[in-house]
């Protein structure tokens, strides 16, 4: 009995522990991928060669269609928040809610979900086998660098798939916003330009450009390291894709309510 | 264990697709943040302007200074200062500072929604220009603050409904009142007993409104009569024969009784005229007799004649006149001195003629003559002539047939007269001879006149008769005479329709009255 008052604390402990090891591990990992994604030695040919094909799968292939889903989410949202506005006499308002809540928040926000949805699991899931398999010891056998040639070009992609489709998305709602508050006249410009100007002020377009590379980093970093502290049999892969993938949304979750304190609070 | 990974599908460019890719990301991003540095004017030259407030409650920074609606600065800094106001630092841009003068006011005000607005408002736009760096008080208005004061008079509003809408405030008291009046109301008189108190009071006014209904027709019926009177008053006084008819007979005959006293007085004046003549000869007479009664003066019978016969004429003239006399001197309040004075010298007179003392009778008579004349009416005066002719004729009284023949002559019965006895002068108009011819054969002015008289009594006087009575009159200087046979002419011009003649006329009788205007 007294064992087991005994062994409870422990076992907490142990679990913490384990918790901490594995957060430590995230950070560090992502440390580690951006010191290699910033070292120009990192980008030989065959890494370059790489990190292209994993920009083209992440960014590339899903720019259209994520566009055109934000396009008509946004293009809804602004009618929804303008003709509301206007209904309460608050439409000298409307703009700039509509850049807040949309550009700000939902865009980026949106962007990650959607890319650790489509490129997050699938890493997850890859790395998640290619650590099971012993790819990663051969690799290091044949003299190569998993993390450069098979997990840093990971990271560049989904970093820049974000912030790509975070950016496209982000003007193509400021372009609706100003044809849904304004229409298409171009009188509307200059009072415009001032909303613009007074929303982005210094710390939100800094705070939003690194909430959205952090996005972009924890939507290749979170699964990886999953996947990696993953132990090495092949029954355990799911296990794996599902701890990486739940972390990564409550990370996100984290991000975007810490940005939201930040600015807000 | 899993099989072998596929390789990878030959992808067309891919290198150059995720170049592309971050090329347009980052062209997206650099533009953006471009774009958003135009907008917060980082690219603009600016100017600094201080507001000082005494407090910054409201204001932020990035808020925007506002010039008649148009954004022309943008709060940079809120911050304390050493003096505990707040200093509201604005960058205003170069372009835009052209609307900020030295006379420039700002507010900042502060509604129930939204944020604060710090507006400017420059009425002199030529102005000298504010200079960078300005320090400026604003004037602050927030209309959230007003709304503890509206809480507090809304309140107050609230308890005093609450009190005057109480059970025991007046309010209800006054309904209670009312209440207890439309009762009444509901009662048999209605309205009037609401208003009169009770059922008994209001009967006691209907009883009256029905005496007086009573009174009223009886009113009626009285001017009903009073309409008929008036007719028949109407009827009387202005219908056939009716009062006014009368009256304007009554008028008319009024007319003709001035028109016949007119001429009564017009024949008067002739007979005046005619009195004045007789006195005139009464006169010579009264010489005639003087010479008479001188010793041996019997021995001129034919002067006595004639005066006697003067005196008779007098006499006639007398009993004409007196009723005008009397009309003059009747009915006056008191008789002056003159009429006492003149009528106890005449009787004088009289008295010392009868006497036989000659100079007191000429020197009373002189007296009369003197009271009569201050009235300056020749009429009494031809009185007193009379009554010494009167007194002279009294002594005639032993007058032969030579008088009476006169006295004929002058009464105008000429018929069976013995011409031989009257003056020679006469005889040829009792002859026949013709009035002209007669007169003018008439050598003596006086006998002439008297002559033209005795004719135009008979009514035998031609024109030329009377005419040459006039002149007679006009060569002595006889105002009365002439007046008189003047009035005749004029007369029978008027008579004669003779216009002209009748207006020279009545010229020459202005000139002799002296009523004629100055040439």
């Amino acid at each position: 009995m007294h064992r087991e008052l005994l062994r409870i604390p422990g076992e907490l402990g142990t679990a913490f522990l384990e918790w901490a090891a594995s957060w430590w591990r995230v950070f560090h990992f992502g440390a580690l991928a951006l010191v290699v994604a910033f070292s120009p030695a990192t980008y030989d040919k065959e890494n370059r060669s790489v990190t292209a094909k994993q920009i083209y799968f992440t960014a590339w292939q899903v720019l259209p269609w994520f566009t055109l889903l934000s396009a008509l989410l946004s293009m809804v949202l602004i009618h929804i928040v303008v003709v509301t506005a206007l209904s309460y006499g608050l439409s000298q308002y409307a703009l700039e809610m509509v850049v807040r809540v949309l550009v700000l928040e939902l865009i980026p926000l949106t962007a990650a979900l959607f890319v650790a949805l489509r490129s997050g699991a699938a890493i997850n899931t890859e790395v998640a086998l290619m650590h099971i398999r012993g790819d990663f010891d051969a690799m290091r056998r044949a003299g190569t660098d998993p993390l450069r040639r098979e997990l840093v070009p990971r990271v560049i992609g989904s970093a820049v798939s974000v912030v790509a489709l975070a950016a496209v998305s982000g003007v193509i709602a400021l372009l609706l916003a100003y044809i849904g508050v304004y229409g298409f006249s171009p009188w509307g410009l200059a009072g415009y330009t001032r909303t613009v100007g007074q929303v982005f002020d210094l710390q939100v377009t800094l705070g939003l450009a690194l909430k959205t590379l952090l996005f972009g980093l924890a939507v290749a970093v979170i699964p990886i390291t999953a996947s990696l502290e993953t132990p090495r049999e092949l029954r355990l892969a799911p296990v794996a894709v599902l701890r990486g993938m739940v972390r990564l949304f409550l990370v996100l979750a984290l991000l975007e309510g810490a940005s939201l304190a930040v600015k807000y609070i | 264990m899993l099989p072998e990974p596929q390789p990878a599908p030959l992808i067309p460019h891919v290198e150059f697709k995720a170049a592309l890719l971050l090329v347009l990301t980052l062209a997206l991003i650099g533009g953006f943040l471009a774009y958003v540095m135009y907008a917060r004017g980082v690219f603009q030259s600016t100017q600094r302007l201080v507001l000082v407030a005494d407090d910054s409650e409201g204001a932020k920074v990035g808020m925007d200074l506002t010039f008649s609606g148009f954004p022309i600065g943008r709060v940079q800094r809120i911050e304390l200062a050493e003096d505990g106001k707040a200093r509201i630092l604005i960058d205003v841009p170069s372009k835009d500072a052209r609307w900020l003068r030295n006379s420039t006011v700002f507010t900042m005000e502060r509604g129930l929604v939204g944020d604060a607005h710090i507006r400017a408002f420059t009425g002199v736009l030529d102005d000298s220009p504010l200079p960078d760096a300005a320090t400026r008080p604003v004037l602050r208005g927030d209309a959230s603050a007003e709304i503890p004061r509206l809480m507090a008079t809304a309140r107050a509003l609230l308890e005093n409904l609450e009190r005057i809408s109480g059970a025991d405030s007046s309010l209800s008291a006054s309904l209670a009142n009312v209440q207890t009046v439309t009762e009444r109301m509901k009662g048999r008189h209605g309205a009037l007993a609401g208003v009169l108190g009770s059922e008994e009071n209001a009967r006691k006014v209907i009883t009256a409104l029905d005496r007086s209904n009573a009174l009223l027709a009886s009113v009626g019926e009285v001017s009903n009569r009073l309409d008929g009177i008036i007719v028949k008053a109407d009827e009387r006084v202005f219908g056939a024969a009716g009062m006014m008819d009368e009256t304007q007979k009554a008028i008319a005959q009024l007319a003709a009784v001035l028109r016949d006293a007119r001429d009564s007085l017009k024949k008067a004046d002739a007979v005046l005229a005619e009195a004045q003549a007789v006195g005139a000869n009464a006169r010579a007479a009264t010489t005639d007799l003087a010479a008479l009664r001188a010793p041996g003066g019997r021995d001129q019978p034919q002067v006595a004649v004639r005066a006697r016969h003067a005196a008779e004429a007098a006499m006639r003239a007398l009993f004409l006149v007196a009723p005008l006399l009397l009309a003059a001197c009747a009915g006056g309040p008191v008789p002056p001195d003159w009429q006492g004075n003149a009528q106890a010298a005449l009787r004088n007179f009289s008295a010392a003629h009868y006497a036989g003392n000659t100079r007191l009778a000429a020197q009373e008579f002189a007296r009369a003559r003197a009271e009569i004349a201050a009235t300056g009416r020749p009429d009494l005066l031809a009185r007193a002539e009379l009554v010494r002719c009167a007194a002279l004729l009294a002594l005639a009284a032993d007058a032969g047939a030579q008088e009476r023949t006169y006295a004929d002559f002058l009464a105008g019965r000429w018929h069976g007269l013995d011409a031989s006895l009257l003056p020679a002068h006469h005889r040829a108009l009792l002859a026949g001879a013709s009035d002209a011819g007669a007169l003018a054969g008439i050598a003596d002015p006086m006998s002439r006149l008297v002559a033209a008289g005795v004719l135009f009594r008979m009514g035998r006087l031609t024109p030329a008769g009377i005419a040459a009575a006039a002149e007679t009159a006009s060569a002595n200087g006889w105002r009365r005479p002439l007046l008189a046979w003047l009035g005749v002419q004029a007369q029978r011009a008027d008579a004669a329709g003779d216009g002209a003649d009748a207006a020279r006329i009545r010229r020459r009788i202005e000139i002799v009255t002296g009523n004629a205007a100055a040439p």
